[in-house]
């Protein structure tokens, strides 16, 4: 080292003493990384193992009955016949409400129908899909409601289980339930089971006196976002991508008269006088049902892609547009056409939405359920235009059935009921369903 | 960000309450790095309190980018075995760690992360450096964290289940070696 170099000599001190733990730093670094492999970290991964529980068609079809009243969860379209509600349960059935007094509904059973989104009801019986199959269920006393017949596999884009030549229903197995089952893994070791081809699938089985206010000639009223409904004697329903009239003269054995290709994303139907009017996510189809066996394409009306709910009357269709997860698109508005001419229904007026759902028109009140943005009525005399009256903010509203001024609205939280009049502007709840939440 | 606001005010009104005979307010700067099953990764954390005697007590925050970027913040206690800036000396840190997600950090279906236990304990060495010491730290360290997501059901039988949240807790363990200084 230099003398007279003050810096030099610090700076030489300071090194030194740095020198001296080189090896302890070295030696704790060497042991860290001997040590590494030591360490294991702990994952957990929770999550629900769904058991499916199987029955026979046959055993599924004898417990298509009504049982007691149950809270809804999941309510989802409805038909309204005279004093009765029908409200679906999505997936699981139908609730059977007494709907005497709207100020206060009485839910009194509830119709177990295992994978039914859909229904309709005309006179004593209601029909209902049940996987692809249709199910007519005798509905004369309310509190003892029972399958009475079936057409097996008619909405062909629901089938899961009508496979092969087989048509006896002791040999179909349906999934009518979940047994839920909370699961705690270790996701490395639940990887390995996912590679492990006979594992991947473990938890998994995989066998795989009404007294009716309205005459028994008489059909129930249904949604716009409905997929079943009837005219006369016949039930159309769509799926998917196909039209079906069947008919039901003979309430309990239906028979399927026509089945026609519509194209894809096939959404809703709603009947008017002798026409359909049909939603798609394309556009509106206009079908002619003077031969009821065979209806027949009148026209269309194509807009942009969009979830579409369809109702209409002698000279108007109204038409709801949203955008959502399954919907696509860019388009929250009602359209209004123009039908006087129903080879060629043409656009009038759009009006902007927030997210509209289904909708519904009594008189010249027009009903719009709006999503998140709640219920709203319109003052739809003037026709070509419509005017807002109210706006019923707080819940989120997916159909409505306006029936002599009382509108039965399902919502998210529960199925509400308001009462109006034709000549004001007010809309008034007068009674809540509420929803209970499944634990 | 916010729940940090408690920490630093925490922090300042310490140090106003503590300046009585014997405390020295003391900060630190360290770095090094972190090992454990999930490789290497870097580390950076700076420590602010009061020395008297043998004993340090102070909190800290900084970056931890093992596995998931993440800010820890914590209390550090440091017993020095002599009472002289050469020293060896023992240490533990424990907090929260508050997850700061990177792109590479994000999965599609986690709608919700939430960091957890965080705590270091170890061995050091300091020696000095002109007026301010260097010090050499191994030591364990862990970070806890915990994830929420939806899961479609991808089967092939039908009705599928609805889909499901699945909950993911981690907790990771790793070897850490620091270099740092004290101002």
């Amino acid at each position: 080292l230099k003398q007279g170099s003050a810096i030099t000599y610090k700076t030489a001190i300071v090194m030194k003493k740095i020198f001296r733990i080189v090896p302890f730093f070295c030696g704790a670094a060497l042991l860290l990384f001997m040590l590494q492999g030591c360490l294991k970290d702990t994952y957990r991964e929770t999550y629900k193992i769904y058991i499916p529980v199987y029955k026979s068609l046959t055993e599924t079809r004898a417990n298509m009955k009504s049982g007691p009243a149950r809270s809804l969860e999941a309510p989802g379209k409805l038909n309204v016949f005279g004093n009765y509600i029908f409200l679906n349960e999505q997936g699981k059935g139908i609730h059977v409400i007494d709907n005497s007094n709207p100020a206060s509904p009485k839910n009194i059973s509830f119709i177990n129908i295992p994978n039914n989104y859909d229904l309709a009801v005309k006179g004593s019986f209601l029909y209902a899909d049940s996987y692809s199959d249709l199910a007519v269920l005798d509905i004369s006393q309310p509190t003892n409601v029972r399958a009475v017949g079936f057409l097996n596999n008619v909405i062909k884009d629901k089938n899961r289980y009508w496979y092969g030549a087989s048509t006896n229903p002791d040999s179909v197995m349906v999934i009518v339930d979940y047994i839920e089952r909370d699961t705690t893994v270790d996701p490395r070791q639940y990887r390995q089971w996912a590679r492990c081809s006979n594992c991947m699938y473990a938890s998994f089985d995989m066998r795989g006196s009404f007294s009716l206010s309205s005459s028994s000639t008489q059909t129930g009223v249904g949604g716009s976002m409905a997929r079943l409904t009837i005219v006369n004697d016949y039930l159309y329903g769509v799926s998917n991508s196909e039209l079906y009239a069947i008919n039901i003269s003979n309430a309990a054995s239906p028979q399927l008269t026509s089945t026609r290709n519509m194209g894809w994303n096939i959404e809703t139907i709603y009947p008017f006088k002798d026409r359909l009017f049909i939603g798609s996510r394309t556009g509106m189809f206009i079908y002619n049902i003077n031969n009821p066996a065979q209806p027949t394409q009148m026209s269309q009306f194509s807009h942009a892609r969009s979830c579409d709910p369809v109702i209409a009357d002698d000279n108007f269709a109204y038409v709801t547009l949203r955008t959502g997860s399954n919907c696509d698109g860019f388009n929250n508005q009602l359209d209004i056409l123009n039908i006087t001419n129903l080879s060629a229904p043409s656009l009038i007026r759009t009006v902007k939405m927030t997210n509209p759902h289904g909708l519904a028109k009594d008189g010249d009140k027009l009903f719009i359920c709006d999503g998140a943005d709640g219920l709203k009525m319109y003052d739809a005399s003037k026709r070509s235009s419509i005017e807002l009256q109210t706006h019923i903010r707080g819940l989120n509203t997916f159909d409505v059935v306006a029936l002599q001024n009382n509108a039965i609205v399902v919502a998210e939280d529960g199925l509400y009921q308001y009462t109006y009049n034709q000549n004001g502007t007010a809309l008034t709840q007068i009674s809540k369903m509420p929803i209970q939440s499944k634990k | 960000m916010r729940k940090l606001i408690p920490f630093v005010l925490f922090f300042f009104a310490l140090q106003a309450s503590a300046q009585g005979p014997g405390y020295r307010f003391q900060s630190k700067v360290q770095a090094g790095l972190l090992e454990g099953e999930q490789g290497s990764a870097f580390q950076l954390q700076t420590i602010h309190g009061f020395q008297k005697k043998t004993w340090f007590a102070g909190i800290g925050t900084g970056l931890d980018y093992y596995n998931i970027r993440s800010l820890p913040v914590f209390l550090n206690l440091r017993k020095d075995l002599f009472n002289r800036e050469k020293t060896p000396f023992v240490y533990a840190s424990g907090g929260y760690h508050f997850l700061w997600l990177r792109e590479e950090d994000k999965r599609y279906n986690i709608t919700d992360s939430k960091g957890g236990l965080y705590f270091d304990a170890g061995v050091g060495y300091q020696l000095p450096v002109k007026k301010s010491a260097l010090y050499f730290t191994a030591g364990y360290s862990q970070k806890n964290f915990s994830q929420k997501g939806h899961d479609e059901v991808w089967i092939t039988i039908w009705p599928a289940p609805m889909p499901q949240t699945r909950t993911y807790e981690y907790e990771l363990r790793r070897l850490s070696v620091q270099m740092g200084l004290r101002f």
